[in-house]
């Protein structure tokens, strides 16, 4: 029989009872009964042992790397992973930015608007998109925006999350619109975080002019400061415990936040679960962290505070109190 | 290899060899890597029966290359995540250099057979085949129930059959 035909004779329900037996068998669980079941099932058909040996050969493949480097193997293989996945994210990150520029490209090249474009980030992700005036608008994860470039203005309508706009030297204004409030800045760089009860505004240069929606008082916003504002008001907030922004640079700049918030920054940048004891999420911290090494942010957490990381997985990390 | 391929062989050798050198060396920004990877395109195609006709030879070769390349980062790729794994290993531990050439060899086909398996699944079949770990251990660390576990194991072992047999 030839190699071929022979991969081809066996049912597809035959090779998913072999593969049944083979996870039965390796679950650390099996009995005598299970292993006689099994040898009885074996011996009832010929199409059964050549499916077994089907089994055998992907089992042969862990064999080599199995045992002592077996979990520095697995260590290596699911980093990896996890690099590669990270990586995919960024790079539709850039798709979008291109998309933009080319848009741009359509504007100048023939005088017609181009129409309204979304973009979106997922969790963790971040994005940069810069129109054909150099206005740069950075997008932090889970963020929607619609931008719709006119010839006096950029409309920007941010439907969710947050993005920090900075304006080109002779660029168009870009007014911004949540649901609750307009922002017309003069010459500046800002950061406007949407949520569904409020918008928040930090002015990080110049000034921005702020208008609720429902006809509230307009005021102006100056450098260093945060408003909160609400279809109807808007009120001036405390310095900031986390920098505003700071994200655009890859950082999470802290001051004196309480650990669980900071825990559930740092977990938006993770692949996996980030928990934490009750009974420490209200420890202070300040510092500042890169976000595409949370590995070394948890590591300087577990030297500065009574804290230690239980690493059950590399995807399943927990913080207790270190009572040592 | 018949008479007439190999003179076309030499040819596409001849007049493509520079333009080739360059494309690859644009890509990789390593001198020494763009040489060693234009000769393995040309032995990819000595080493083939037949040597078509082409068309488009550059864009036939520049296929090879870009294979050969993307098989040169995912190794790279898999050293680098394997030193970092066994950083801190102690001498016992960790595997001597001789076992080091068959233990990437084997990493790398295995992590050719993962491809495309979700991480979940993939996270449990490595549990269980490189590290000896119970079922049931898998489920406790993972905070999911034993029948996932054996689902995404039943799952994962099917993925690896399939990319070997295809």
């Amino acid at each position: 029989m030839s190699t071929s035909e022979k991969y081809d004779s066996i049912p597809d329900t035959v090779l998913d009872r072999a593969f049944e037996w083979a996870v039965r068998l390796s679950s650390g669980e099996a009995d005598e009964a299970d292993r006689e079941a099994f040898e009885a099932w074996l011996a009832r058909d010929p199409v059964h042992a050549q499916a077994w040996a089907r089994v055998q050969a992907v089992e042969q493949e862990f064999r080599e790397t199995a045992g002592p480097v077996g979990a520095a193997g697995r260590h290596a293989l699911e980093r990896l992973n996890r690099r590669r996945r990270r990586r995919r994210l960024l790079a539709t990150g850039s798709a979008g930015t291109l998309l933009m520029l080319m848009a741009g490209i359509v504007l100048d090249g023939t005088g017609r608007l181009p129409g309204s474009h979304d973009y979106s980030t997922d969790v963790g992700e971040k994005q940069v998109v810069e129109l054909e005036d150099e206005t740069r608008i950075h997008l932090k994860g889970e963020t929607r925006l619609d931008i719709e470039s006119r010839p006096e203005h950029h409309r920007l309508q941010l439907r969710a999350g947050t993005i920090l706009v900075q304006t080109g030297a002779n660029a168009r204004v870009p007014l911004v619109s949540t649901a609750h409030s307009q922002f017309r800045p003069l010459g500046t760089r800002f950061v406007v975080e949407y949520a569904q009860d409020k918008t928040e505004l930090a002015v990080l240069e110049g000034v921005v002019a702020l208008e609720p929606r429902a006809g509230g008082q307009r005021r102006e916003a100056r450098a260093g400061e945060r408003w909160r504002t609400t279809a109807d008001d808007s009120q001036r907030l405390s310095r900031a415990r986390f920098r505003p922004g700071a994200w655009a640079e890859g950082l999470l700049d802290v001051r004196n936040a309480r650990l669980d918030e900071v825990l559930e920054r740092l977990e938006r940048h993770r692949i996996g679960w980030l928990t934490h004891a009750d009974d420490i999420g209200s420890l202070r911290v300040t510092g500042v962290f890169h976000l595409d090494d949370t590995e070394t942010a948890l590591r300087a957490l577990e030297r500065s505070l009574p804290v230690r990381i239980e690493r059950t997985t590399d995807y399943w990390i927990r913080l207790e109190p270190d009572r040592g | 290899m018949d008479y007439p391929a190999s003179i076309r062989l030499q040819g596409l050798y001849r007049e493509h060899r520079d333009w080739l050198r360059r494309v690859i060396f644009r890509r990789t920004g390593c001198p020494e890597k763009a040489a060693d990877l234009t000769q393995d395109v040309f032995l990819r195609l000595l080493s083939r029966d037949a040597t078509p006709h082409l068309k488009e030879p550059r864009a036939y070769l520049a296929r090879i290359a870009h294979g050969l390349m993307v098989d040169d980062w995912r190794r790279r790729d898999l050293e680098q995540a394997w030193r970092e794994s066994v950083e801190g290993l102690s001498e016992q531990e960790a595997p001597s250099p001789e076992d080091r050439v068959s233990v990437m060899d084997a990493l790398a086909r295995i992590d050719a057979l993962l491809e495309g398996l979700k991480p979940r699944a993939r996270h449990v079949l490595l549990c269980s085949r490189l590290e000896g770990k119970g079922h049931a251990c898998i489920a406790r660390e993972l905070g999911v129930s034993l029948s996932t576990v054996e689902k995404d194991m039943a799952l994962a072992l099917r993925h690896c059959h399939d990319v070997l047999i295809d």
